[in-house]
């Protein structure tokens, strides 16, 4: 193998997330079942932050995102504000599915 | 007559057919009248990067619907209600990796290519892996798209698609070969409307024939409005499928390696601007676009649980029956129209435009490719400009007939329309897609890592076609799936696949060297900007854009170069030597009419006077007596 080695908090942060595939879906089913219209939101949302901070760090840690350069900041504030806005957005259509009356009673 | 589900009498049929001809003769015309704008090879193109972030934002959201858009989303809203909207909707996750990583890196390096990227970080073999991979990819989707229309036109009208087929194909060579870039993005931006005012016209008419707003979402089943389906339930659309194999393999395809949506970005005039284009088409584009494909399956869901209730059909309209549901589109927007013709014939021509729009950016996609990686540096590198303008026009030319032939070999296929296409794309994708991302966020990924992957990863991949057992391990783990029919799945896995091989085979080789990784990897990017500047370092300081300024000749200015007084220059907050971008203040010509330049010499005129020359003034193509604007772009 060549000298240099990867770094042990990579290896980590690997572990980790592995960890977190696994052990969260589960979780996930165990307490609120498999029907249950917020597990596939929960599921969605939870690796999906998962993958966004990967990103998020990923893009600080190398320099590519820099808070300190021009309007980077604005940027880095719109990356947030817009995960933030779809989590938002699709809880409350939930919501809003599950509590307005359905007018078609017994029919599917 | 016809069996799109409806019965269509011939004189109908006769006024929608002339409405469809009428459309596609006036986009040929439209397309080839911005031909003018391509003046070189990097018009035809790239369109000069001349453009401001709204031109290419817009003209997106008619790449991004296919011509089976509306029927594969109507149908799913219809079978499985507003969840249709997931694969539009779950884009944010990926969005840091892409608008911080991948889209600058290929912006300030000036790739002409993905697989020319591939050459300047991996080497030459990669860059061919590269090209045969991507090209299939395009080609795949060329034929795809040609033999879904030729089948909708089948159904409606009862025409072979091999004679249809090849008609429609011309017409889009026709204004793709001649216009180049500037002439698909003006095409796209008109059709993008088009299919909003058609799209929305279906919807509109559909929740009218409801009773309204409230009706519609009354009627609606619960299932049917939530945004997400089943965890895991049915296997070819389930929630955990949709987040692995879509919003992660699927949006990193469409975004990262879709030269036909690079491309776009990189015919805007600045990294700011390209990051807007990105936003707007995350925040409002693929929202509204989601709408405008799946609405019409809601509303049929909708109204077929009302007429249940009632016990017959809505006040006013025919009882709707849905039958096949891949009709629901054709079948509910003919009797909701009441089966008014002319504008049945208009939203048919926004269908056909949502083909059109489509294959254009792929065919002139696959020009560049053939241009850049195969024309000219395998076949003829030192022609002059107007030699490769020609050629470019004969690779969109040649692009044009493989989509064709492929036609033929889509017809012999079995099963359902989303089966082929599935079929194809989720065993391209994953090995390139995996290659590009380690290469722009792992320094260390070398050559001999990046072509090993690609080739084992793809044969892998390939293989689990006839083994998919073999995914079933990876689809449990993340508590996927577990029914044999891996359709997100398999794109996952390969990606697993290529990026295990890729870390195996760098951590036992040497690291990649400089020379391969300067300016093309995210933490290099402060040299990519260097190199994009032409030399020196990159002026970050946030400065106005100044308006109203008269242009006039100086012969003295060296090249691409421009002057203003030094009150213009520190508005700008530039420094001599920064970017500059001058272009006609009328902001709705979007920056059509413009040039990036080199700040020269402070003159000593009016403030409200810019200085270019003759030959500048020529290249923006700006207009006498017009007012311009400038601004620093780096």
């Amino acid at each position: 193998m060549y000298k240099k080695k990867l770094n042990p908090k990579f290896w980590g942060g690997c572990a980790g997330v592995l960890a977190i595939c696994y052990f969260y879906p589960r979780i996930l089913v165990s307490l609120l079942g498999e029907e249950n219209p917020w597990t596939s939101y929960f599921y969605m949302y939870g690796f999906g932050l998962v993958t966004f901070i990967i990103g998020m760090f990923v893009i600080l840690k190398s320099g590519a995102l820099n808070p300190r350069r021009g309007n980077e900041r604005m940027w880095m504030h719109l990356l947030l504000g817009g995960f933030v806005f779809f989590s938002t957005f699709h809880g409350i259509w939930i919501i809003l599915a599950l509590n307005i009356p359905y007018l078609g009673e017994g029919i599917q | 007559m016809g069996s799109f589900g409806v019965v269509i009498p011939p004189e109908s049929a006769t006024i929608i057919a002339f409405i469809v001809v009428g459309y596609f003769i006036l986009i040929t015309a439209f397309g080839t009248y911005f031909a003018r704008f391509s003046s070189n090879i990097n018009d035809f193109f790239y369109s000069g990067q001349r453009f401001s972030w709204w031109i290419p934002a817009a003209s997106m959201v008619a790449t991004g619907i296919g011509s089976y858009s509306y029927l594969k989303y109507s149908q799913q809203g219809y079978e499985t209600g507003m969840s249709s909207t997931l694969t539009y909707l779950n884009d944010w996750f990926i969005v840091p990796f892409f608008m911080f990583g991948w889209l600058p890196i290929v912006y300030y390096s000036r790739v002409k290519s993905i697989p020319e990227y591939f050459e300047r970080r991996f080497n030459k073999t990669a860059r061919y892996i590269a090209v045969t991979i991507i090209l299939t990819y395009m080609f795949y989707y060329i034929g795809y798209n040609l033999f879904t229309i030729g089948v909708a036109v089948e159904g409606m009208f009862g025409l072979n698609p091999l004679y249809t087929v090849p008609v429609i194909a011309f017409i889009l060579g026709a204004y793709v070969t001649f216009g180049g870039q500037t002439a698909v993005i003006f095409t796209d931006l008109f059709q993008g409307i088009m299919l909003y005012i058609a799209g929305g016209t279906a919807i509109f008419l559909g929740i009218y024939a409801l009773g309204g707003f409230g009706d519609w979402w009354g009627y609606l089943p619960v299932s049917h409005r939530l945004p997400f389906v089943h965890l895991t339930e049915d296997p070819k659309f389930n929630t955990s499928g949709l987040f692995w194999g879509e919003a992660l393999a699927g949006s990193i395809a469409f975004t990262f390696m879709n030269q036909g949506f690079l491309m776009r970005y990189l015919t805007i005039k600045s990294m700011n601007d390209a990051r807007k284009a990105n936003i707007f088409n995350l925040l409002v584009t693929l929202p509204l676009s989601a709408i405008i494909v799946g609405a019409v399956g809601w509303i049929a869901k909708s109204l077929i649980v009302k007429q249940e209730v009632l016990g017959g059909p809505l006040a006013g309209y025919n009882f709707v029956e849905i039958e096949d549901t891949f009709h629901t589109f054709i079948i509910v927007a003919w009797e909701t129209l009441k089966q008014n013709s002319i504008l049945f014939g208009f939203i048919i021509a926004a269908l056909t435009a949502a083909l059109m729009s489509t294959i254009d950016t792929l065919i002139n996609a696959c020009a560049a490719i053939g241009i850049y990686d195969i024309y000219k540096p395998l076949i003829k590198p030192d022609a002059d400009d107007k030699h490769y303008l020609m050629a470019a026009r004969w690779a969109s030319g040649i692009s044009t007939v493989i989509g064709l032939l492929l036609v033929i070999w889509f017809a012999k296929q079995k099963g359902s329309l989303m089966s082929i296409h599935y079929k194809g794309i989720m065993v391209i994708i994953p090995a390139i897609v995996t290659t590009i991302f380690l290469g722009a966020f792992w320094k260390r990924f070398n050559a001999k890592a990046a072509c090993i992957s690609m080739i084992a990863g793809s044969a892998i991949t390939l293989l689990t076609v006839g083994f998919p057992d073999w995914i079933t391990p990876l689809s449990d783990f993340v508590l996927g799936p577990s029914n044999g029919k891996y359709i997100y799945f398999r794109a996952l896995f390969g990606m697993v696949a290529t990026g295990l091989i890729g870390v195996i085979v760098t951590l036992f080789t040497e690291p990649a060297d400089e020379a391969h990784t300067r300016g093309l990897t995210a933490d290099t990017l402060d040299d990519a900007m260097i190199t994009y500047k032409g030399g020196g370092l990159p002026n970050h300081k946030l400065g106005e854009k100044v308006k109203g300024l008269q242009v006039s000749i100086d012969e003295s200015l060296t090249g691409l170069q421009v002057s203003v007084t030094e009150l213009v220059r520190k508005a700008m907050q530039a420094e001599e030597g920064d970017i500059v971008y001058l272009s006609d203040d009328r902001w709705w010509l979007g920056g059509l009419r413009s040039e990036h330049l080199r700040l020269g010499p402070c003159h000593e005129g009016s403030d409200t006077e810019v200085k270019v020359s003759s030959n500048t003034f020529k290249a923006a193509h700006l207009l006498e007596g017009k007012t311009a604007l400038v601004e620093k772009i780096i």
